[in-house]
């Protein structure tokens, strides 16, 4: 199965928040981090290590199974899930559901905000100098394998835990 | 909850119940006693009754600096990392429903700051760096 997906490589990432500040300035016109989809932890007490946040753009999406009303859809001619926003009621459950914290609620209009992959030309791709994100067209996605993976990686965050 | 309050000067006289433009007033006598009875959703905050009131017993401020009141108090669930307030009881419990897994009580920066330990765990783990997983 081929699909379009954003790519991030923390190895390549440095922290200095570019993505963010230009993902807040195409969504909000607000040029910071507020309103940003993107979203970098790290630095502090993580040595260098600086890992770049964005929606997963899940399979099965738990915030689109918890949604009061039905206002997040899957459109899976760009494999992205999207929230829209004149059917959000701002009750956060999604908000409050999403295991990667990916998805953000703007409090002055009262709805909830994710990544929706700009379109298809994410404009966080653009403004990452260093190659950390990357939107790449037509992956040949192994799900099955991948599934593996995140459920080793799920095993090794319940042993931090 | 009450908005319309009189002081110890009422004389249970009825001059306001008679004057109130919008019937938002009324009384019950009931054996010994008799009861001034208000509707707030009647009322129309002309202040009339206390115009009217020779007594000056109504207490009028109430009704025009009204205090919030409190609905309903239930639980919070809390971020097991910071402490930062999340949902209440209630919301976990709707939440709860309607995910076949339970989701962990934590802030958006802290479910993040999970996942980035399980990346670090992943960096500093040289054969992971070796098999290329990061």
């Amino acid at each position: 199965m081929t699909m379009n997906v954003l790519s991030l490589n923390p190895r390549k990432c440095d922290g200095c928040g570019e993505c963010e500040t230009a993902c807040s300035k195409k969504h909000s016109g607000v040029s910071g981090k507020a309103f940003s989809r993107i979203r970098v932890v790290g630095g502090n007490g993580h040595g260098r290590l600086f890992v770049p946040f964005v929606c997963r753009q899940c399979d099965d999406p738990p915030c689109m199974s918890v949604c009061q009303n039905s206002a997040i859809y899957k459109d899976d001619k760009l494999n992205r899930v999207v929230i829209d926003p004149n059917k959000c009621i701002g009750c956060k459950m999604c908000f409050s559901t999403c295991p990667f914290g990916a998805i953000g609620f703007d409090s002055i209009r009262g709805f909830a905000y994710k990544c929706e992959l700009c379109g298809g030309d994410p404009e966080c791709v653009n403004a990452c100098e260093k190659g950390a994100i990357d939107y790449i067209k037509g992956y040949d996605l192994n799900s099955i394998r991948m599934r593996e993976s995140a459920n080793k990686h799920y095993a090794v965050l319940r042993h931090q835990i | 909850m009450s908005y319309f309050k009189v002081n110890h000067n009422c004389n249970g006289c009825l001059a306001c119940v008679q004057n109130c433009p919008a019937n938002a007033l009324s009384h019950r006598d009931e054996g010994s006693k008799r009861t001034l009875l208000h509707n707030i959703s009647l009322c129309a905050r002309c202040g009339n009754c206390w115009r009217v009131c020779p007594q000056k017993a109504v207490e009028f401020q109430g009704i025009l600096n009204g205090q919030w009141d409190q609905v309903t108090t239930m639980e919070l669930v809390h971020c097991m990392v910071c402490g930062e307030p999340l949902y209440t009881d209630g919301f976990k419990k709707a939440l709860d429903g309607k995910l076949d897994y339970e989701p962990a009580n934590l802030c958006p920066l802290h479910k993040k700051t999970f996942s980035l330990d399980a990346w670090r765990h992943l960096a500093f783990d040289e054969k992971a760096v070796e098999r290329g997983a990061l």
